[in-house]
């Protein structure tokens, strides 16, 4: 098509480099789909906060059987100490991507990371 | 006493490569564009061309006279999308700038007009992207597009250097017999 | 080369841009039932629709749970109060159903899964909501218990007349219940005419239909930590099941006691970390989780093969896992490097 046209050892590197750093984006974007941007608490059936997962913050939640703290920082959020006897709940760790969900039984306080894009549509354990 | 400014030949041939420059800016921005944002940016031909043909500072001149005259006609001069503009173009020329450098420093191994372009249409749409970023929607939602953005600007890049070289290719052979622009 | 790299540009365009599902409404729900959290997705449904139908699934969860306890009041309680008596007396068609189903798969499994052990379960204190205090039974309580043979060969159902012939048969569904809780809102659903839909009641789920089109994506989680270690897409009419050793237990003096009881030792069942099990029947498929988990390494295949389950995968305590030839094939490990797996074919 291009008469003349060489590609010499620099032209290789610089067309590499770019296709790469778009390859790179793409990924990035494709990781990245799943950052929850909000928190769904809810007390039993009612949803008694929608919290914006960027602002970090400490609060209690009062749930049914007793109380629970929840920690938000670094866009990440969990149960740091809850008056449940099991514990499940403070042992589930950080939440951070859409779909995510962590809950107190006892409490019936729940935690759930809302997103149109979610990893998985279910979990299982 | 008047002061009198002289073209000379020089500055009337980035006078007219300027409105052609000009002239294409303008047709293009009335064309829609399937994504916003992503436009083939045609008039960076012309830039190419001149850069072949003149050197660094004709295609610096060229592209800063089509981004500013151009932003005057289409009426958006000083507004948010000539900061776009303008940014971008200062950006590739910097490129430009570079890869013109990286040429004259280096023996072999040089860089063909079509990486050269490559550089220049990535540079100027990533520049764009973090201006309108920075200052205008600083929102997670256009981390989305980039990727998108910029395959955009390399695969225009591609075309707009084949065309580039095309034309380029005709305007030596009219010199060899002579007719003008 | 120049046709090369515009055709390669042309491929990663292509590649790089996920195809979107055909976009269908979804709608989910999560209810604290059945002593989880259950929770509902359904596909490609109005809203109306959708709302209604996890209104009354949560009716009737709320029902089975109350029905099916072995000990607060309710059909299961009584029957476990008349039991001992040794004499007939009714029940009534669900609990027969249960009864009937389990009584097979109980000797399909060698016993193994054994809802007869109900008053071992009492022995271990599993049987409150909160977690057993002090220390575990003793020896010779569990022996006693287990000399006298609690199977449930030793119930005899005709019709919907029952008649224990061992006084120390006591019926605790606790491996079985949450399967039957699960197909029974499946069944609800596909009755009003729902066909895609995913019941999860804490972890254990069946999945039917499809998302859009799409497979369900169901993410496999560690019983160690909380990170994924497997994906699974599931479509059709599929439940995934799995029983660990971390989720009912409490710990005494450094020591850890789980609710999985070995029917044959009336300790937990110590040789298995998580069994998970892929199989239509969600019932089927808990009972099997629960059997397998304590037929550990040694007898899972054997115990497997008797109940006609193809798909498993078997955690043991030191991590490594067994994993059948057609589960293998279509569930992803996130991380197979870091898993030693051995592959299991008929």
């Amino acid at each position: 098509m291009i008469s003349g046209l060489q590609f010499s050892l620099a032209d290789k590197i610089a067309l590499f480099g770019c296709v790469g750093v778009i390859v790179f984006l793409y990924l990035q974007v494709s990781s990245s789909q799943y950052i929850a941007t909000s928190i769904e608490v809810s007390v039993g059936e009612e949803l008694t906060h929608k919290l914006d997962i960027q602002r970090d913050q400490v609060l209690k939640i009062d749930g049914e059987k007793g109380s629970s703290v929840l920690e938000i920082k670094s866009n990440r959020v969990r149960f740091i100490s809850s008056t449940c006897s099991t514990q499940f709940c403070v042992r589930n760790g950080w939440q951070e991507h859409a779909g995510d969900f962590v809950a107190c039984l006892p409490n019936e306080i729940s935690v759930y990371l809302p997103g149109d894009n979610k990893r998985y549509d279910a979990i299982n354990f | 006493m008047l002061l009198s400014i002289t073209p000379d030949s020089q500055d009337q041939l980035i006078a007219k490569f300027a409105a052609l420059a000009i002239g294409i800016h303008v047709l293009e921005s009335v064309l829609p564009s399937p994504i916003p944002g992503i436009k083939p940016g045609l008039a960076n031909i012309i830039t190419l061309v001149v850069f072949m043909g003149y050197g660094m500072v004709a295609a610096a001149w060229v592209s800063i006279l089509r981004v500013i005259v151009g932003s005057l006609i289409v009426g958006s001069f000083l507004s948010p999308t000539f900061a776009l503009s303008f940014s971008g173009a200062i950006t590739s020329l910097i490129a430009l700038y570079f890869c013109g450098k990286y040429n004259d420093f280096v023996k072999t191994n040089k860089l063909n007009i079509l990486s050269i372009a490559i550089l220049m249409s990535m540079s100027h749409v990533g520049a764009q992207f973090i201006v309108a970023y920075i200052f205008f929607i600083p929102h997670s939602a256009m981390m989305g597009i980039l990727p998108v953005l910029m395959t955009a600007a390399l695969i225009f890049g591609v075309f707009n250097s084949i065309i580039a070289i095309k034309v380029n290719e005709k305007i030596n052979r009219s010199h060899d017999s002579p007719s003008s622009i | 080369m120049k046709h090369l790299s515009v055709l390669i540009l042309l491929l990663i365009l292509l590649f790089g841009c996920e195809q979107p599902a055909k976009q269908v409404p979804i709608f989910e729900e999560k209810m604290f039932v059945m002593g989880t959290i259950v929770d509902i997705t359904i596909a490609d449904e109005d809203e109306q629709t959708s709302q209604k139908a996890f209104h009354d699934l949560l009716t009737d969860f709320k029902y089975m749970q109350a029905a099916w306890n072995p000990w607060k009041r309710g059909s299961l309680a009584r029957i476990n109060q008349l039991l001992p008596m040794k004499s007939t007396f009714s029940v009534g068609p669900a609990l027969k159903e249960m009864i009937d189903e389990s009584t097979v798969l109980a000797q399909k499994s060698d016993g193994l899964f054994n809802p007869a052990i109900g008053k071992l379960v009492k022995l271990w204190q599993f049987h409150t909501d909160e977690p057993p205090a002090g220390p575990p039974p003793s020896d010779a309580e569990i022996k006693k218990l287990l000399d006298s043979n609690l199977s449930m060969a030793a119930l005899n159902l005709s019709g919907l007349n029952l008649i224990a012939k061992n006084e120390n048969i006591l019926l605790d569904f606790g491996g079985f219940a949450k399967g039957v809780g699960v197909d029974k809102a499946i069944e609800y659903l596909k009755s009003v005419g729902i066909e895609n839909a995913i019941v999860n009641a804490g972890g254990d789920l069946r999945a039917i239909g499809s998302k859009g089109g799409k497979p369900w994506r169901i993410g496999i989680r560690n019983p160690q930590s909380e990170n994924i270690i497997a994906t699974l897409q599931v479509m059709g009419d599929e439940s995934v099941f799995t029983s660990g050793d971390y989720e009912r237990f409490y710990e005494y003096q450094g020591k850890r006691y789980h609710h999985i009881l070995d029917p044959r030792t009336g300790y937990p069942a110590m040789s298995t970390r998580s069994v998970t099990v892929v199989h239509n029947d969600a019932s089927v498929a808990d009972a099997a989780a629960t059997a397998l988990f304590v037929a550990g390494p040694a007898l899972w295949e054997k115990i497997a093969k008797q109940m006609g389950i193809t798909q498993v995968m078997l955690i043991d305590q030191t991590g490594h896992v067994y994993i059948t030839d057609e589960l293998n094939r279509r569930i992803s490990f996130v991380d197979p490097d870091k898993l030693s797996i051995s592959v299991v074919t008929k």
